[in-house]
Parts: C-alpha cells; sequence; structure tokens
C-alpha cells in the first residue's frame, strides 16, 4: 500500500483505516450491497441460459426495458432493480467490449449485467466485467495526480495538483527535446483492449520521434492484422480482436459449418462475446477443430483437438498443405482465378513474372494498375500471359503446380513453390515433431476440407486464430499459412468462413455522383485503416502501379485520390530511423518501434537513447518480455511518465508522475462492434480527479509547446486525443447523431445499437468494377497474393511502408509459410526438459483485475499446468508450490496437475502480485518477480523476421519443488484490503477535470 | 525492495560485433528465494558497488550525487550543502530535493550526517539516549555532512578524468570527434543542432551497434559527454570546470 505524501507531510490515506473498514464493511456484507457475488455465481447460469434458442428469442423479442429487468432479475440470481437508475454502457473488461447495463444507487454503481440487446453476447458479462465494481470502487484507485516522493521503488507518494503534474511533466519532455532533440522521447501503450492505441502512436509523431511500444503489437496481433492486409486488404482471422464476425451471425443468417479455432481461447479470452458465440455454433451442430497445446475449453468440446508442441504450428500448417494438395482436396477454379499460385515466379528476383517480361510484345488490356503475369497454360500446353478477369473470360487455363523451362531458365509457379515447401512434412513426419496423432491431424484436415461431404466449393469451413501465434519468432509465417489454407479452399468472402469484408470492405467509391460505384480496391498500408498515408504522403498504396504510386508521393490525383505531402520529409524520416526497422519492417504498419531495440537502446544510448517515457497504460514489467532486462535500464531514463487507474508494478518501480485515469464506468467512448453494430461506453458516475485516456497527454503536449516557444517539433497534426471530456462526448453524440451528450447519455435506448448498414456482403471480389472487370481483391496482382510477394520488396526497401525513400534492405523476408523450429527446442535439452507455453484465463485480461478481490479469490496465484507424469517423475503433487526456471530467471506458481497438457508441456498465465507492495508486507516489492511468467520469456534473437516478435511461448524451462514466496496471498480473506470500502463508495461524484 | 542491479555492474554499452547475444542471457538473478535470505554483511567492493548504483538510480539526479560527495570532503552545513546543490545546473532537472539526495547518499553509506551542540561538540547517541525529541532538538545546533571513505573512494573512482578516459577507451574511434564536441562547446555554449550541424556526416557517426551499421545521432556524443562530467547542460550545452581542464591538456 502506498503511503501519499502532501509536501513534506505523510499523511494517512484512506486505506489506512483499514481497521474501520472492517468493522463497517465486511467482505461478505459488501456482497449484500452490490450484487457482485451473486452476479459471479451465476455466470454459468447466465452464459448457459443465453444458449437456449428460446430464451434468446424471448430476450430478443422484449423492448430493452423489459429485458434488462428480466435479465437483471434471472443474472444476478440476487436482488431486484427497484429504485436503481439504469444506464446502458459497455464493458472494458477486454477488447470485445460487450454491450452491458450499469445499475446505479445514490450515485453509485451497484449493480452491473450484460445488455440482452446485444447480437452476439446477448446479455451476458463475463467475470472481467462484473469485476468493475472492484476495480472501480477499489481502495487502489489513484484518483489524483501523483508525484514520486521517494526513490523509484519505495512507492512513496505526494497528491499535486493537475496544473503541476501536467507542467512537470512538460518541463521534463521540454527539456530533454532540448538538450538531446526530440528523438529522446518515447511512448508506449497497453495491450489489447487499452485504450490509448491512436494517442500513443501519435503522441511521439507530435513531437517529432519516432519511438513507440507496445508490449503485445508484434506480440499480439499485429503480425495477423498486417500480414491480411498485405495477402488480400482485408480482414484477417482473429478471433480474439473482432475480425472474425461472420461465423457470429443469428442463427437463421448463420451458414458456418466448420470452424477452425487454432491458437485462440475464446471461452476463456473473450467468454461473453466469442466464448459465448461458439458454444452457440457448437449448440447447433457446427463442427470444431482445436489446435492448441492446451485442454482449453474449447478443446475440451472440439470435434478434433490437435494438442500442438508449441512454436511448431507452422510445421502443422505445412502438413495440411501438402495433405490437402496431394489429395486434390483445395477448391481448384478459386486457386487457379483467384490466387497468384499459378503465376510463374523468377528464380533471380523470387517475384511473379510480369508478362512483358517474357513477352517483350505483349500489350496488357488491362488498366496499367492491374499488371499481367505470366503462367503454364493448359489449354496450349504453353508458358503463357496470365491477364486478370472473370474466372470465365480467362483466355488460358493455368497449372497451379508447374515447372519447367522458358527461354532458357527454369521458372516454378508459385504453387510449385508451396507444393515443395510441404512435402516433407507428411502425416507421420507432423505427428512425430509437433507431438501429434498422425490419425488426428488427417481427420483434422478432412474436417476442414469437407473430403468426405462434397468438398470446399458446396460446403464452407473457416479458420480463426489467436495471440499465440504472434509469440513466437514464426509470427509472420502462420498467418501468412494459416490464411493461404482459406485461400487454396476458397474460403473467402462466403457466407460461412471467417475471411470475410465487411461493409463497403473498400469497394466502392463514394464518389460517383451516380451513387456508389464498384472500383479497384486499394489498400492503405501506414496506421490502422492506412490513415498516415494520405494524411502525410508516406506509403506506396497497394493497387497503384509504380507510377501512379510515384504520383501519389508527389500529392497529384492519382485514382486512389491524393495524400497531403506537406510534411513527408520529416514523416519518412522518422520510419527511417525508428529502432529496429531496418531488419523488421512489419512494425511499420503500426508505426512502432521493435521493442528488444529499443530497450538496448535505452541501455547503451545507441543509436540515441530514447530517456523521457510516457506510458499510457498498464504494467510494463508484467507486459514485457524478459522483464528483468526492461528493470535493469529504468536506472537509464530521466523522467517516467505514467497514466492508469491504479499503481502496479511499473508504477512503484519507475514511475516519476503518475496522471490518474477514469474506469470504464466513469469514460465515454464508442466501443467495438458485434456484428454490424456499435455501442456506447457510458460515463455512468465519475469519481476523484481522474480523466479520459487521452486527455493527460493532450494537455502535456499543449505545455510542451509553450514551453518550447509555441511550436512542436513534430509532425501536425500530430498527436489524435482530445483535450477535453467535453470534445470527446461532442464527438461521440456526432456519431450517434444525439442531441446532446445528456440527451445521448439518459436517453441511450434511442441511438444504441448504431446499426452499420449493408455490413454483410459477399463475393464481393466478383462483381463488375468500374473499369469492367472483377472488383478483384487491393493487392498489386488484383488476387488474393498467397504467395506474398510483397514480402520480398518489404525486405529490400521497405515497400510498401518506407515510401518515397526508402530503408535498408534485409535478408529476403519468406513470402510462404516456412517450417520453424522454436529458438529453444526441447529437443536434446536436458538442462531445461519442458517447454513452456502461457495463455489466458477467463478472471483477467493481460495485466488488469489483480487488484479485484474477487478475481483473486477464484484465482488467487499463479498456477503452471503439469502433467501428473511429469509432477510424479519430479515428486510434485497437485497444489505443491513449484519453481519455474528458464534461462532468464526463476518464478514461483502452485502445481495444477491435469492430463490437459503434454507430459513435456507446462502451461502459465501472466501473473504479478500487487499484494506485495502492500503496507502489510514486511518487506515490500514490486510484485513482478515472484509469478510472473515474463520473467522467464526470451525477448532477444531470433526474432520473427518481418515483425521482430520474440518468444512469449514455446521456450524451455525446468521445474522444481519449491515453497510460496513470502508476500503472495493465496487465502480469501487475505484479499480484503482490496474490497471496495465504504469510503470509496462514498467518493464524491465529481465534474469534469479538464 | 529488493534491488537485482545490487552488486552488479552498471548497464554499460554494448556495441560492435556481438551479433545475436544482446547480454540477456546473463544468469537470472530473479529468485526470490534468494531475496528472502539474511543479510549478510558486505565487503567494501560490494558497499562501494551499492553506491555507485544508488548514485546512477536516477540519471537526472546521478551527477549532482557525485558534485555533492565531493563538495562534502570537509563538512558542509545543511544549509551550506543545499544552496551549494541548487547551483548547479543540472539542478533545475532534479527530480528530487536536496535534503533528499543527501539523505539518500547518507542511508547508501556515501556521507556521514553529523549533529552538532552549540559548542561545536558532537552529538552522539550516546548522549541522546534518554532525552525526549524536544531535548534532543534543544541539544542539536547544527546539521552538517561530510563525505565518508567510501564516498571519498567514489568520488576519486569517479573523476570527469576517470570517466572521460573510460569513455575514449572504450570507443577509441570516437575520441576525435569527442574533441571536437569538446573545442566546439569550448568557442560557445552549443544547441544541440548546432552540435548535429558539425557532426553531421562524420565517420564517427557510424557505429556497429549489436550487429547493425547505424548512423549515432549526435545526442548520443553529448549524453555520453555529459555522463563523463565534461559538459554540462544549462540552457546550452558547455564545458565544466572538469572539461575545460581536460580539453586543455588534450590541445596543449
Amino acid at each position: 500500500m502506498r503511503t501519499q505524501v502532501r509536501g513534506e507531510q505523510a499523511i494517512p490515506r484512506q486505506t489506512r483505516k483499514k481497521g474501520n473498514m472492517t468493522k463497517e464493511l465486511t467482505r461478505r456484507n459488501f456482497v449484500k450491497v452490490s450484487a457482485l457475488a451473486g452476479a459471479v455465481s451465476a455466470i454459468g447460469a447466465s452464459l448457459a441460459g443465453c444458449m437456449s434458442p428460446q430464451v434468446a428469442e424471448e430476450e430478443n423479442a422484449t423492448t430493452s426495458e423489459e429485458a434488462s429487468s428480466t435479465s437483471a432479475e434471472t443474472s444476478s440470481g440476487t436482488s431486484s432493480t427497484d429504485g436503481l437508475v439504469r444506464m446502458r454502457t459497455s464493458c472494458h473488461g477486454c477488447i470485445q467490449m460487450c454491450p452491458a447495463i450499469a445499475y446505479l444507487k445514490d450515485g453509485v454503481v451497484v449493480r452491473l449485467e450484460g445488455d440482452p440487446e446485444a447480437p452476439v453476447s446477448r446479455g451476458s458479462l463475463c467475470v472481467k466485467g462484473l469485476n468493475q465494481l472492484h476495480t472501480m470502487y477499489s481502495p487502489r484507485r489513484v484518483l489524483h495526480p501523483l508525484k514520486r516522493a521517494g526513490e523509484r521503488g519505495e512507492n512513496k507518494w505526494e497528491v499535486i495538483s493537475w496544473d503541476q503534474a501536467i507542467d512537470e511533466a512538460a518541463q521534463a519532455i521540454a527539456d530533454s527535446i532540448e538538450q538531446y532533440g526530440p528523438y529522446s522521447f518515447m511512448a508506449s501503450v497497453g495491450g489489447g483492449g487499452a485504450y490509448s492505441f491512436m494517442e500513443a502512436m501519435t503522441l511521439p509523431m507530435a513531437l517529432g520521434s519516432p519511438t513507440v511500444i507496445e508490449p503485445g503489437c508484434a506480440q499480439c496481433y499485429l503480425p495477423r492484422w498486417s500480414m491480411s492486409k498485405l495477402f488480400y486488404g482485408g480482414n484477417d482471422q482473429s478471433i480474439a480482436d473482432n475480425a472474425v464476425q461472420e461465423i457470429f451471425r443469428p442463427k437463421e443468417d448463420n451458414k458456418a459449418e466448420v470452424v477452425v479455432i487454432w491458437a485462440a481461447q475464446p471461452s476463456v479470452s473473450e467468454t461473453a462475446e466469442s466464448g459465448r458465440g461458439m458454444a452457440e455454433l457448437r449448440s447447433w451442430g457446427v463442427k470444431t477443430i482445436v489446435v492448441d497445446p492446451n485442454f482449453s475449453p474449447d478443446a475440451v468440446h472440439a470435434d478434433v483437438w490437435l494438442p500442438v508442441r508449441p512454436g511448431t504450428d507452422t510445421k502443422l500448417c505445412l502438413c495440411w498443405f501438402r495433405y490437402i494438395f496431394e489429395n486434390k482436396l483445395y477448391n481448384e477454379p478459386f486457386t487457379k482465378y483467384w490466387t497468384n499460385l499459378p503465376f510463374l515466379i523468377d528464380p533471380d528476383t523470387k517475384l511473379p513474372v510480369k508478362a512483358e517480361e517474357l513477352f517483350p510484345d505483349f500489350k496488357q488490356s488491362t488498366p496499367e494498375n492491374t499488371p499481367a503475369y505470366v503462367c503454364f497454360d493448359l489449354k496450349t500446353n504453353e508458358v503463357a500471359p496470365f491477364e486478370y478477369s472473370a474466372p470465365e473470360d480467362s483466355k488460358v487455363d493455368p497449372e497451379i503446380f508447374w515447372e519447367g523451362e522458358f527461354n532458357g531458365k527454369t521458372y516454378k509457379t508459385a504453387g510449385q513453390i508451396y507444393k515443395e515447401e510441404a512435402d516433407p512434412w507428411t502425416l507421420e513426419a507432423t505427428a512425430e515433431d509437433c507431438w501429434l496423432q498422425a490419425d488426428k491431424i488427417e481427420e483434422a484436415i478432412r474436417l476442414y476440407a469437407h473430403a468426405d461431404d462434397g468438398g470446399p466449393i458446396e460446403h464452407v469451413s473457416g479458420i480463426c486464430n489467436g495471440v499465440a501465434l504472434d509469440m513466437t519468432e514464426s509470427a509472420s509465417q502462420i498467418p501468412c499459412g494459416l490464411m493461404g489454407l482459406d485461400s487454396i479452399m476458397g474460403y473467402i468472402n462466403r457466407p460461412g468462413a471467417t475471411m470475410t469484408q465487411y461493409g463497403s470492405g473498400g469497394y466502392f467509391s463514394e464518389s460517383s455522383s451516380d451513387g456508389p460505384a464498384a472500383t479497384r480496391p486499394y489498400t492503405f498500408h501506414n496506421g490502422f485503416g492506412g490513415m498516415f498515408s494520405p494524411m502525410y504522403g508516406i506509403g506506396a498504396v497497394s493497387g497503384l502501379s509504380d507510377a501512379q504510386n510515384e504520383a501519389w508521393a508527389k500529392g497529384e490525383e492519382t485514382p486512389a485520390g491524393k495524400a497531403d505531402v506537406s510534411q513527408q520529409e520529416l514523416a519518412n524520416q522518422l520510419l527511417i530511423d525508428r529502432l529496429g526497422m531496418k531488419d523488421h519492417k512489419g512494425l511499420y504498419a503500426w508505426c512502432h518501434s521493435h521493442i528488444p531495440t529499443v530497450r538496448n537502446a535505452i541501455a547503451t544510448g545507441e543509436p540515441y537513447k530514447p530517456r523521457v517515457w510516457f506510458d499510457m497504460s498498464g504494467n510494463k514489467l508484467a507486459m514485457l518480455g524478459n522483464a528483468k532486462s526492461w528493470y535493469e535500464v529504468i536506472p537509464e531514463l530521466d523522467f517516467i511518465i505514467c497514466q492508469y487507474p491504479m499503481l502496479t508494478s511499473f508504477q512503484v518501480e519507475a514511475a516519476d508522475i503518475v496522471f490518474p485515469l477514469r474506469e470504464w464506468l466513469e469514460e465515454p467512448m464508442v466501443n467495438m462492434c458485434q456484428l454490424d453494430t456499435q455501442w456506447l461506453q457510458n460515463e455512468c458516475t465519475h469519481i476523484g480527479e481522474t480523466v479520459s485516456h487521452s486527455i493527460p497527454a493532450a494537455q502535456v503536449l499543449k505545455k510542451v509547446a509553450e514551453k518550447l516557444g509555441g511550436e512542436l517539433p513534430g509532425l501536425k497534426p500530430g498527436y489524435l486525443g482530445d483535450d477535453s471530456e467535453q470534445t470527446i462526448k461532442d464527438g461521440l453524440v456526432e456519431t450517434f447523431g444525439a442531441k446532446d451528450w445528456e440527451d445521448l447519455s439518459t436517453n441511450t435506448d434511442n441511438y444504441v445499437p448504431l446499426v452499420t448498414p449493408n455490413y454483410f456482403n459477399y463475393n464481393q471480389h466478383e462483381i463488375t468494377a468500374d473499369d469492367g472487370l472483377p472488383v478483384g481483391f487491393g493487392t498489386e496482382s488484383r488476387k488474393i497474393e498467397t504467395y506474398m510477394q510483397i514480402l520480398l520488396r518489404m525486405s529490400r526497401d521497405g515497400f510498401p511502408f518506407c515510401y518515397p525513400k526508402p530503408q535498408e534492405a534485409c535478408e529476403d523476408y519468406s513470402p510462404i509459410c516456412k517450417a520453424i523450429e522454436p529458438a529453444e527446442s526441447p529437443n536434446g535439452d536436458e538442462e531445461y526438459p519442458f517447454v513452456l507455453t502461457s495463455g489466458r484465463l477467463p478472471y483477467f485480461h493481460h495485466g488488469t483485475m489483480r487488484h479485484a478481490p474477487y478475481s483473486r479469490e477464484l484465482f488467487p496465484c499463479a498456477e503452471v499446468r503439469i502433467n501428473p507424469a511429469a509432477a510424479k517423475d519430479l515428486g510434485i503433487e497437485h497444489m505443491d508450490w513449484v519453481k519455474v526456471t528458464s534461462r532468464r530467471g526463476e518464478i514461483h506458481a502452485r502445481a495444477y496437475l491435469t492430463e490437459g497438457v503434454n507430459p513435456r508441456v507446462v502451461w502459465m498465465e501472466r501473473f504479478w502480485n500487487p499484494e506485495c507492495f502492500d503496507e502489510s508486507q514486511k518487506q515490500q516489492t514490486g510484485g513482478w518477480q515472484e509469478c510472473n511468467v515474463n520473467v522467464l520469456t526470451k525477448n532477444d534473437a531470433p526474432f520473427n523476421e518481418v515483425y521482430g516478435s520474440y518468444t512469449n511461448r514455446g521456450f524451455t524451462v525446468k521445474i522444481e519443488k519449491s515453497t510460496k514466496p513470502d508476500n503472495i496471498w493465496v487465502e480469501p480473506e487475505e484479499f480484503e484490503p482490496f474490497m471496495p470500502t465504504a469510503e470509496t463508495k462514498a467518493e464524491a461524484r465529481t465534474e469534469d477535470v479538464f | 525492495m529488493p534491488d537485482m542491479l545490487e552488486g552488479r555492474p552498471p548497464v554499460e554499452s554494448a556495441y560492435a560485433d556481438e551479433e545475436v547475444d544482446n547480454g540477456f542471457a546473463d544468469p537470472a538473478q530473479t529468485d526470490v528465494d534468494a531475496d528472502n535470505q539474511e543479510e549478510t554483511a558486505l565487503t567494501f567492493e560490494e558497499q562501494f558497488a551499492h553506491l555507485l548504483n544508488v548514485i546512477s538510480k536516477h540519471p537526472l539526479n546521478s551527477e549532482i550525487m557525485h558534485k555533492t560527495l565531493k563538495y562534502c570532503t570537509e563538512e558542509r552545513l545543511l544549509a551550506d550543502v543545499e544552496r551549494e546543490i541548487a547551483s548547479f545546473p543540472e539542478f533545475s532537472r532534479a527530480t528530487q530535493n536536496q535534503y533528499h539526495m543527501v539523505s539518500t547518499l547518507v542511508k547508501a553509506g556515501g556521507l556521514d550526517f553529523i549533529e552538532r551542540d552549540e559548542a561545536g561538540n558532537l552529538v552522539t547517541p550516546e548522549r541522546k539516549a534518554g532525552l525526549t525529541e524536544d531535548e534532543i532538538d534543544e541539544l542539536v545546533a547544527t546539521w552538517s555532512y561530510r563525505t565518508t571513505e567510501l564516498g571519498n573512494a567514489a568520488v576519486a573512482d569517479r573523476t570527469p578524468f576517470a570517466r572521460f578516459a573510460e569513455l575514449v577507451d572504450y570507443t577509441a574511434e570516437r575520441k576525435s570527434a569527442y574533441i571536437d564536441v569538446l573545442k566546439f562547446v569550448a568557442e560557445a555554449p552549443r544547441s544541440i543542432k548546432e552540435v548535429e550541424a558539425l557532426l553531421e556526416g562524420r565517420p564517427e557517426m557510424q557505429a556497429m551497434v549489436y550487429g547493425r551499421m547505424e548512423t549515432l545521432k549526435a545526442s548520443v556524443f553529448v549524453d555520453k559527454l555529459g555522463r563523463a562530467g565534461v559538459l554540462v547542460w544549462d540552457g546550452k550545452w558547455r564545458l565544466t570546470q572538469e572539461g575545460e581542464e581536460i580539453l586543455a591538456e588534450l590541445t596543449s
């Protein structure tokens, strides 16, 4: 527990009155007033109830008021909502942000439940959302700006005014810029679900710095997200990040038949939305295949479970390719005409050969931004130009697998190259290498390919995936492979397929005077939605020819529009100078730096030293790989500014200033979508001097500008974040079409859900565009680039991101999925014989909720899942404390014995322990080294070639019997100090600070 | 709070040809069992390493602490120490007040805290025994500080001369650039942009960093010279007194 100090005078905090609190409001009588416990205990019933079609239909048929009343009574199982004020809002306990309803009594939120109108979560709310009552009213909330009063790590704080906090933060930044230049600044943010992605990305831009990191990013979602844009210009296969929507359509519209859940566990990660949705799919008879080393709840219910050896997914993926190719299970017409696999590849450049290269007299009939390539034509048995057209209009019948000579040079098709890469991965070889059973692999493939029930043209499947894929060296290769599988099966833009594109999907130009017209799609790559491409004139556009991209970079009119190039030089230089970009150019997609390279730059000062750090969310010591390596460089940082609703290990160990943030019951914003609907995250209440997430940086930047003479040294517009609550609310009023904020926040029923019209479309690529050709895809070839030729260009000069001024070349990136053995292979590792992988639990999202006492009661401390056979050899029994050791460090956890993991695999969740810096501890610690799996993770090479992802999963460890670390709480009553108190619940409702 | 840096060399540059090993594979030192072990008496070398670690704990205060140790080689009154620290150019960016910094040095064994009565006699714990807080307040007339043997060792070991020599030894290929920066700053205090203009395009700016040829920013040079106690920021970069002496020696 921290001591807050005002000036030199130590003052007691409200939490020091623990004795009073325990008399006035014990854990059990808090239950009576909060209704949370009822909700927690009723989670299973609540979710199961929603899976009943009858119940669901009834719920959907009622008005929202009636529905919420009904739901309130059934889901909580405790009191009614009589006399409570009801407000519709959205949860923010994870990235999926399920619609929710808050009930208030005297301004205090006393009850939460899911919103039954939400089309996928349908009234569900998981334990993370329900426990918002504990985080919102936690005695550990930071309600006022704090300045460190002791040394870093001492956990002593002084409450200061907002004016002072902003001034001191701004002074530190301005001083550093004047002293060392803008590159001395860096920003960071938390993982998916954190609020400040855009703000963290653009804050350094505003200051003229290229440095921003996020513990996720290359280790969480960026590779899958970015690869899909490069692959076909469309949505990725992530189930956790709301990319996959199609399979969750209501039953009457739902065409899903087989869903492959590869390296994801929606039942645990996003329980109320995609977890519940998957359960519903299964109840409708949809078949599922789960690829996961851990026997997750989704694996339990799967038709086929493949417990793959951690980190060997590329091999299993290639095995699927091999089997599908060998048994001709692929969708041949789709592969021939909608993928680039029939293209001949130049053995020297590795790039697809353009028609004019082999046929000098060839004149393409298609527009200049739709090039013609070369194939082996089965009609003529000759190498021939392959022009883009509708399949039925094609002049050639392209062979997918071919190798032969033309003009004295040996060419292969891209399909042939893929086939050869996959060739070693027979069922048997894969089973042996990946610790699987060959017959189970075969069963899974045949189910996915509809090998025994009519094939992929008549039926549909789809792969969805999760974060585990991003956490190894194969972070780019595996999404390349998994999207490749769906592409050769033709499971694209089809009802029931996971790879669909929503809304206009980039196919329709709004500029036509005759209304929207279908056009050739273009993909902008820099930033979310490619927003920085037109904003700063950086980044080439997929779908424009080389000449058109040159015009784009000059700010000239092009078919894809026109860019503002007024700040192109600075924007381009920031790309070139970003740390780690020479080798891992895929990070440009989110404008992020390579985390280990940033760490090294802080440590060594070279090639430049980030020294003032503005962290916008979370616990960096719990979430960054190899936490110790980061702890070691904290003394190298001049000033660390943090913002968060709580103090975590990182603030305790590192922060100089902490800005207090709103919790989700306080912060207005628009949530992620569920199907075609969007929802309001409402300002249900507000306590203390907390502010919305975008505001501290916006206010600091204004002050920095003052101190630097009126101008910031970076890009304009730089920071994309609002500087006041009113501005945020005004934006929401506009989005939802309300009269004003009062109208929107109180008459929310009139404005939510906000429905996106024409959201679901299918076979869009076949529509005839304004150039007379099928619309196609947003790639150079206008086809799905299963052979990802753009990765080769990227490795050589940074294309399409670092453009027009190129980046230095590095080793070529692989354009196809390649087999990768994990950096720390268990094969032959006698010292560290187990492979550790990790995942989420339903009680926590990333680093959140560790202060929530009921979550901690349900899952009090780190556990390591060990197979009983392995445990027996080590003399370890269920719930024994063990020490888990990697080559980076040691942590402790309780052994959870289960046959749900391979005897050579162990599984953990990330954990950190805020109780370690509770004032009751004899020897306080930062709480990040006791049980945190990131003490063990590996953040050095080999990295993923495209994105620089390091090894968070699939590395080797050893296990020994041990004892519980002193500071760790495990018994329910130990978490009493984390319980909301009468005082915190009585915090005055406050006005906006800004 | 357990300090994992304790007893370890400070984080330092890792240059050139280290290829894929970025140094993260050090022997693990995160075992909390080890943290829970009883403390044993530290050797002088261990205490010395601890003091250097405390001094380097916060870079904005580090040079101030060095200078404070040097200033207190003879006994100084608290008020004088506070005034002296306030006069340091680095103090404008310090994250702690003077009292906190000297208290940190006392705790780390670099300074002795000395209490005297009106007659100038030491107020020892024995003299305080049995007195109330008010009586102690009455007894103590002055508070002062003097650098300990450990602190003097740190002063001697970490002089700007020693740190500059270490810097040049470590990156000999940059020596001419360092000297040119010193000369440039000796002519007139300089902004970072002026130093950037001075160094632009020079071969010393090219360096292998973790196996990659990188172009260093000019801030690398002022940072390292600043950390050596040779340059100081005072609205612009200028030489410290020791910096002037070093430059004179180099150019004589």
